[in-house]
Order: structure tokens, then C-alpha cells, then sequence
């Protein structure tokens, strides 16, 4: 299927490609269709913002736990004391590469079905020939590793304007929600200084700001600091942090404060809304405004926001997680 | 001094749990779970040559928890999981699932839990695991278009389940968002 195929489906061919759209799983050009669709027909946007809906509040109710310390202790112990520690192993538990090298002995049932070992995207697979008819279309669209999706440019145009009027902060909101979104369309705009190093990351703003955000180290506490990326909001130059929750992306936009502004440096407070399925908080602090948007769940952003506004006092030596 | 098992597997110990938790909906089972899990895996760890540790691991813990699930099941149902059975129609003349603009006295978590394992398993490894489509077909083995049609499925019915208790709204958000 060509992707003009999405400008001639109608609404509910196209619902089943929400969900993917969501996921990040289409390729570039039918998500831009689909994306351009989505500006002109609040059906469907009114449909893609439940399905968003749904996403935030699975991971709300049931978020990330942490593994009791018995749990650990236990398992630690176990670890030790069995005794296939030792280096000699039969050679029938020698196994392949993983993930795809399961190993057989844990899987209960043999696999019925041909396992996806290379990026698919061909309909002409027998796995695909499977696939219920209303989902097919979908699937030929499948961009498997294709990460992130887009939305609402227009909107985005609009609010950018806007804020370069210096408007209100409801406007700067979008902006910032709207920026969040376009890192996440491609990974390479994600952020311009790669960098889990924050003595990294800080002096590379230097000369491109004519302020220098604070940038704290937070991976002992969960949310690991990818990098850096200069962005353009609310009519000026501002620093984006970015950090890791697990898969999920945090935006930490930072910038001077505007004294002229109608509602400059006046929340030292953290207020929090949710917008179009995302997070966001916005407090001020050092003469800083900070705006941190995300679709991890709430209470997760929360103790982000807690973390930045009141850093570690050494930074934790837990294992980072690699992800 | 951390053994190269250590090293690779121990960091994921809170996905781990995270994922029995969910799956076996029973504390203690989930951590008897994860210990075996974490057994099994150092056994098989001479063949793990490198490459995402945390999906290894978590397909481990996966089929433990199937195994000690199957366990129990004595009177379950005999028929393997069928999906075409599982499916809901999708109907085009479906009313729109309600927003879930307040969701706050559905229990969402509730709901995940009554899904079919094979269906609850890939809303965890997405939802809260966040992994892609192929990645989730590695760790269940099986097809990425079959990731896709259970993910939907599952979505379905969670706003299936989910309508009846969704207070209807009268000034809804245009955003749609969950406040």
C-alpha cells in the first residue's frame, strides 16, 4: 500500500491504525498522512486521544514496581549458591543469541509460529496471511523500530506564533507539549548532545545560551540523563534536557525567567495539567522557569519534579538501569 | 565482586517483578516466581551472547510464570489459545468508547488484570515496559502482526470493560486528556 492509499480510507478503515500510531510503529509516511488526517478530522482525534487516555491511565494504575529487598536478598542468595555457577555447563543449555535464543527449556510449548528474527514488513509472510482481515491493512504499514509519531503541526504553528507574542502561559503550554512531541518524531532530534554525563551536558549549552541551566544527575534515582538539545520557545532560546524512565522520555525545558511577562516569576509553585494525554509541570526556581512534560504516568513525574527541584544530596551508586 | 550474571541480569530486577506481579496478580507467587526465573536464567546464561538482557530475562520470567500459572489450572480449558476466538468484531457502526476523563473511580488496573493472559502480557510489556511491537513478539514468540491484533484486542476490550463505569461528561476536555 502506498501511503496516499490513507488519504482515500475512510474514518473507520483507519481506526485500527491508531493504536500503532500511538506506539510509534508506523513508518514515516503513513504516519504523516495519517497525522495530516488527524488535523482535519476531530473524529478521529477525539478517537486517538481516548486511545491515548487509556495508555496514560494503564500506566498510572499499574506502574513500575520495585522489587521488595527480601525479594533481592532472596534472589541474590539463590544466585550464589546454585551450584551451575561453576563455568562447566552440559552442552545442551549452550543457546544462541538472545532474545531470539529463548532458551527452550523455559518456553512451555513449542512455538507454532515462524519467530520474526529480521524486520518483516511484507504482507506475503504466512504470519501476516493470519492476520484478521479488518487488521491487514495495518500490518502492511508496520515500520517495525520506526519510533515516535507526530501530531497536530498545525496546531503546533499556531502556538509557536503565539508564544513569540510573548502570550499567556496557557499557550506556552501547548508550545511546550508540542516541542515534546516533535523530539520524539525522530530520534536524531531528540537531542544534539548525547550525554549521560552532566559535566557534559551543561558546558555544551555554553555559548548557545546566554544563561546555563542547572542539570542534575538523577540516575541513581531512576530517570537516567540522555542529553541536550537547544530548542526554540515561547520566542527564545531554551534548553532542553532530556531524560530516561524506562522507555518513556522526559522533556525538561529550561529558561530565564521573563520579568516583562504577565506571568513571570510568579509560580514558584508546581502546577500540573495534563494535555493530550501528557503530563506536564511547571514550577519556577532560581530565577529558572521549568516546564517538564512526559507520558510517564503522574505520580512518576512528580518524583522527577520532586529530584530536580531538590537534588540528591550524593548522587546514588545503584546500577544504571541500561535502558 | 559481581559475576557477569550479576552484572547483566540483577539490574532487572525490578522489571522482573514487575512483570510476575501483574501476570500472577499474587505477591508471593510473583516473587517465588522471580527466583525461579532468576535460577533458570543463570543456567541459561552461557548462551546468552550479549544483546537486550532485560528482554532475555523478561521472556524467562514470562514462561516461568505461564508454567506455575498452568500449574494451577487444573480444571483450566484444554484448548490452546486461539486468537481469531478471542476477537471481538469490530463493528463499524460501534458507538465511540467514552473518554476516560474520569477514570479515577474505574480501577484500569482491575480491568488489565481480568484480560486473558495473552492478552494481558503484551499490554504490560508495552504499557509498562514500553517495548515495540517486534520486541514483545521475541519475548511471547509470535508474530509481530499478532503483537498488533492482540494489543488492539486488548485495548478493545479494556474500553469495553471499562464504558459502563465511565461517568459520562458533560463539558468534556477537547483534549481528551485524563486529568
Amino acid at each position: 500500500m502506498t501511503s496516499d492509499a490513507i488519504a482515500a480510507m475512510t474514518c473507520d478503515q483507519l481506526a485500527p491504525m491508531l493504536d500503532p500510531f500511538l506506539d510509534g510503529e508506523l513508518d514515516a509516511a503513513t504516519r504523516r498522512q495519517l497525522a495530516e488526517h488527524l488535523e482535519r478530522c476531530p473524529r478521529c482525534a477525539d478517537r486517538l486521544a481516548r486511545s491515548r487516555a487509556l495508555g496514560v491511565a494503564i500506566r498510572e494504575q499499574c506502574p513500575a514496581l520495585s522489587a521488595p529487598d527480601d525479594l533481592r536478598r532472596r534472589v541474590q542468595a539463590a544466585i550464589r549458591q546454585d551450584p551451575s555457577t561453576a563455568p562447566s555447563l552440559s552442552p545442551s543449555v549452550a543457546l544462541p543469541a538472545a532474545p531470539s535464543s529463548t532458551p527452550r527449556a523455559a518456553l512451555d510449548d513449542p512455538p507454532t509460529l515462524p519467530h520474526p528474527r529480521s524486520r518483516q514488513r511484507s504482507a506475503s509472510t504466512p504470519w501476516a496471511r493470519r492476520a484478521v482481515p479488518w487488521l491487514a491493512a495495518a500490518t502492511v504499514l508496520l515500520a517495525v523500530g520506526g519510533g515516535g509519531w507526530t501530531l497536530g503541526t498545525a496546531h503546533e504553528r499556531a502556538l509557536a506564533s503565539g508564544a513569540a507574542r510573548g502570550i499567556g502561559a496557557d499557550a506556552v503550554r501547548d508550545a511546550v507539549v508540542a516541542s515534546h512531541l516533535r523530539s520524539l518524531e525522530a530520534t536524531n532530534h531528540l537531542v544534539d548532545v548525547v550525554s549521560s554525563d552532566r559535566h557534559t551536558v551543561k558546558p555544551w549549552f555554553d555559548g548557545k545560551l546566554d544563561f546555563s541551566p542547572t542539570v542534575v544527575d538523577l540516575a541513581g534515582d531512576g530517570f537516567p540523563l540522555i542529553g541536550g538539545r537547544l530548542d526554540y520557545l515561547a520566542g527564545r532560546p531554551v534548553a532542553a534536557l532530556v531524560y530516561g524512565r524506562g522507555r518513556h522520555v522526559i522533556n525538561l525545558f529550561v529558561w530565564p525567567i521573563d520579568p516583562g511577562s504577565a506571568d513571570g516569576g510568579a509560580h514558584a509553585a508546581v502546577t500540573g495539567t495534563a494535555m493530550r494525554g501528557y503530563n506536564v509541570r511547571q514550577w519556577d526556581a532560581g530565577g529558572m522557569t521549568h516546564w517538564a512534560v512526559s507520558d510517564v504516568a503522574a505520580p512518576d513525574l512528580d518524583a522527577f519534579v520532586r529530584l530536580v527541584r531538590q537534588p540528591p544530596v550524593s548522587p546514588a551508586t545503584s546500577a544504571p538501569e541500561p535502558r | 565482586m559481581p559475576t557477569a550474571f550479576e552484572a547483566a541480569v540483577l539490574p532487572h530486577l525490578d522489571a522482573a517483578y514487575t512483570l510476575a506481579r501483574y501476570l500472577l496478580r499474587d505477591d508471593e507467587d510473583a516473587r517465588d516466581a522471580v527466583q525461579d526465573a532468576y535460577l533458570r536464567a543463570l543456567r541459561y546464561f552461557p548462551g546468552f551472547r550479549g544483546g537486550d538482557a532485560r528482554a532475555w530475562l523478561l521472556t524467562i520470567v514470562r514462561n516461568t510464570c505461564r508454567t506455575r500459572r498452568r500449574r494451577e489450572r487444573v480444571t483450566a480449558r484444554t484448548a490452546p489459545f486461539d486468537d481469531d476466538l478471542h476477537s471481538p468484531i469490530e463493528s463499524d457502526a460501534a458507538p465511540l468508547p467514552p473518554a476516560y476523563d474520569h477514570i479515577g473511580d474505574v480501577s484500569v488496573r482491575d480491568a488489565v488484570e481480568r484480560l486473558p493472559e495473552e492478552f494481558r502480557e503484551v499490554v504490560l510489556l508495552r504499557e509498562v515496559h514500553g517495548y515495540s511491537y517486534r520486541e514483545i513478539g521475541e519475548i511471547v514468540r509470535v508474530p509481530v502482526g499478532t503483537v498488533m491484533s492482540r494489543l488492539s484486542r486488548a485495548r478493545q476490550r479494556l474500553r469495553d470493560a471499562l464504558a459502563p463505569s465511565v461517568t459520562p461528561t458533560a463539558s468534556r476536555d477537547p483534549d481528551g486528556a485524563a486529568v
